[in-house]
């Protein structure tokens, strides 16, 4: 009686006592076959916040202990369901049958049987060359089943089968980063999906579905086409009603600049008549032109330049697209595979 | 000029050099020149009178934007009052441009005019202008005819006058040209007036011309 009110006593947890500290008591408390101090403490250390500092190994451990602990005290139920959550957190966990007894192990076993689910091992990071290159996924189940393999759309749309079928003690599918049409899939957020199927032949219902967030972007720097030439950027092909006025006011302009230069240039000096010659051969270019542009008439001149200048557009875009195919050829498929695995149920086969 | 003024000429033709030769096919164009000189000079020993036509040629090549010109004229301009005597005229220029609008364009010009008077008439006389200028240029007959008018002033001026006070320059022309149809040919005439001075020697020399020339271009 002493020596238990000691041992629960040593048992309690002190303030800032961390997870670690209540799972290795409730170890030693175990093995003092102490089972009910002993589930009190792991109780305690699985249950958040207390629980977010454990990491993935002492939370098997605690886990298992805990399933184990509620089997000796008879109390099934609660064992299965500790089970259930140690088989959904790592579907390849096995208790050491040297440290658990057998009716602990064996009753692991039936709930591990029952629970179909499947671990996913993903690269963290990978680039994958797109014309050779895979993104590998392992999977592990709980147990053998008939599993789905795919690559959904961030709003759960399908968007690549690669597996379906049996699972027995492991698979290994690759994905070459595109869709079902072989396209490249999108930039941003896919799901790699893994639904385990229970019962068999044409009455198997998905049980568990098992959703892992894949990031995908591509190593890939392609060159922008081209702007197309725009209203500003070509002639008018007909002439308006300014064109016409516009030759004659500049004829005009230029010509009487011709005929002023040597009083800008040199006052003062007697000038030739030359200059008239050419500033009167300015100015009736410049009425030329105003007779022969009527408006609405085609401009050759400007329709052939604007012609060029569309084919010098065109020719630039399909280099551009030429260069951009073969970078694409290049380019890789950057995965990262950063976020935790997402479980959700379907029905009761999973239910143990 | 100022040194500040001769800086900005020069960084002005070497960043629009720079800008577009790069990568560019050029258009090349090459023309046969008449031209009609008519110079008048004012100085110590009084006014001079010359006249006379010279031939000569010129040589383009437009990488985008940027344009560089060779010119070189030669002939021999004769009296046209008792006071003046012969000379021979010989002329050359190398002008780097820069079209920065289909309308506007900068220009700078290394520029040499030499006179080469007759024996016991003074020596041949030299005068190298650096210039600077802007151009408008605009069509009047669709493409087929265009027109242009231009002005300079001179960055730096050097003549064998006898004195380097007061040095300067200013210059201008206008022209017509016409390109022909599918046709490489294309025909000019201009007119164009400049004038040269050097107040320390009491020295300026003006000079019209009246050019027509004959061209080929190929793209």
């Amino acid at each position: 009686m002493i020596a238990t009110a000691a041992l629960v006593a040593a048992a309690t947890p002190a303030v800032g006592q961390d997870a670690s500290d209540l799972v290795a008591q409730s170890v030693r408390a175990y093995q003092g076959l102490e089972f009910d101090a002993a589930a009190g403490l792991l109780r305690r250390a699985l249950t958040p916040p207390l629980a977010d500092s454990l990491d993935a190994a002492e939370r098997v451990r605690a886990l298992s202990y805990l399933g184990a602990i509620e089997q000796l005290r008879e109390h099934r139920d609660s064992a299965m369901a500790v089970f259930r959550r140690l088989v959904l957190f790592d579907p390849r966990y096995r208790l050491d049958t040297f440290v658990f007894p057998p009716e602990v192990t064996r009753l692991f076993d039936e709930v591990r049987v029952r629970t179909k689910v499947v671990a996913i091992r993903v690269p963290a990071d990978t680039l994958i060359p797109l014309q050779q290159g895979w993104l590998p996924v392992w999977l592990f189940p709980s147990s053998p089943h008939d599993v789905t393999v795919a690559i959904a759309r961030e709003d759960g749309r399908p968007l690549r089968a690669l597996y379906a079928g049996p699972l027995g003690d492991s698979l290994k599918v690759r994905w070459d980063g595109r869709d079902s049409t072989g396209a490249l899939a999108p930039r941003g957020r896919v799901w790699l999906t893994v639904a385990s199927r229970s019962g068999g032949g044409g009455g198997a219902t998905t049980a568990r579905l098992v959703q892992l967030p894949l990031e995908l972007d591509f190593a890939l720097d392609t060159e922008p086409h081209p702007t197309a030439p725009g209203p500003g950027q070509l002639l008018p092909e007909r002439a308006g009603r300014r064109t016409g006025v516009r030759s004659l006011a500049a004829g005009l302009l230029i010509g009487a600049a011709a005929v002023s230069l040597p009083e800008i240039v040199a006052p003062g000096e007697r000038p030739s008549g030359t200059r008239l010659a050419v500033g009167g051969t300015l100015a009736l270019s410049g009425v030329i032109g105003y007779l022969a542009q009527p408006p609405g008439r085609p401009l050759p001149d400007n329709i052939a330049a604007n012609r060029a200048r569309r084919e010098e557009w065109k020719r630039r875009t399909d280099a551009v697209i030429a260069e951009n195919a073969r970078r694409q050829r290049g380019a890789a498929l950057h995965v990262r595979a950063g976020g935790q695995p997402v479980a959700i149920e379907r029905g009761e086969g999973g239910a143990p | 000029m100022t040194p500040c003024a001769r800086c900005l000429g020069l960084s002005l033709a070497a960043a629009c050099a720079a800008g577009s030769l790069a990568a560019q096919s050029p258009v090349l164009s090459a023309g046969a020149t008449v031209v009609g000189v008519r110079a008048q000079g004012d100085g110590i020993s009084g006014p001079t009178r010359n006249a006379g036509t010279v031939l000569g040629g010129l040589a383009t090549a437009r990488f985008g934007k940027v344009e560089v010109e060779g010119r070189y004229l030669e002939g021999v301009l004769q009296p046209q009052d008792a006071a003046s005597s012969r000379r021979d005229l010989v002329e050359g220029q190398l002008a780097v441009g820069f079209h920065a609008t289909p309308w506007l364009a900068t220009q700078t010009a290394l520029r040499a005019r030499t006179y080469v008077m007759p024996e016991g008439g003074g020596g041949t006389e030299r005068w190298l202008v650096w210039l600077l200028g802007v151009r408008v240029e605009t069509p009047l007959v669709g493409t087929l005819v265009r027109g242009d008018v231009g002005l300079w002033g001179a960055l730096a001026m050097s003549a064998n006058v006898g004195s380097t006070d007061g040095r300067s320059g200013r210059g201008g022309d206008a022209g017509v040209t016409l390109q022909l149809p599918s046709r490489p040919l294309w025909f000019r005439l201009a007119y164009g007036i400049d004038r040269g001075s050097v107040a320390g020697a009491a020295r300026r020399e003006t000079v019209e011309e009246f050019t027509l020339t004959v061209g080929v271009q190929r793209r």
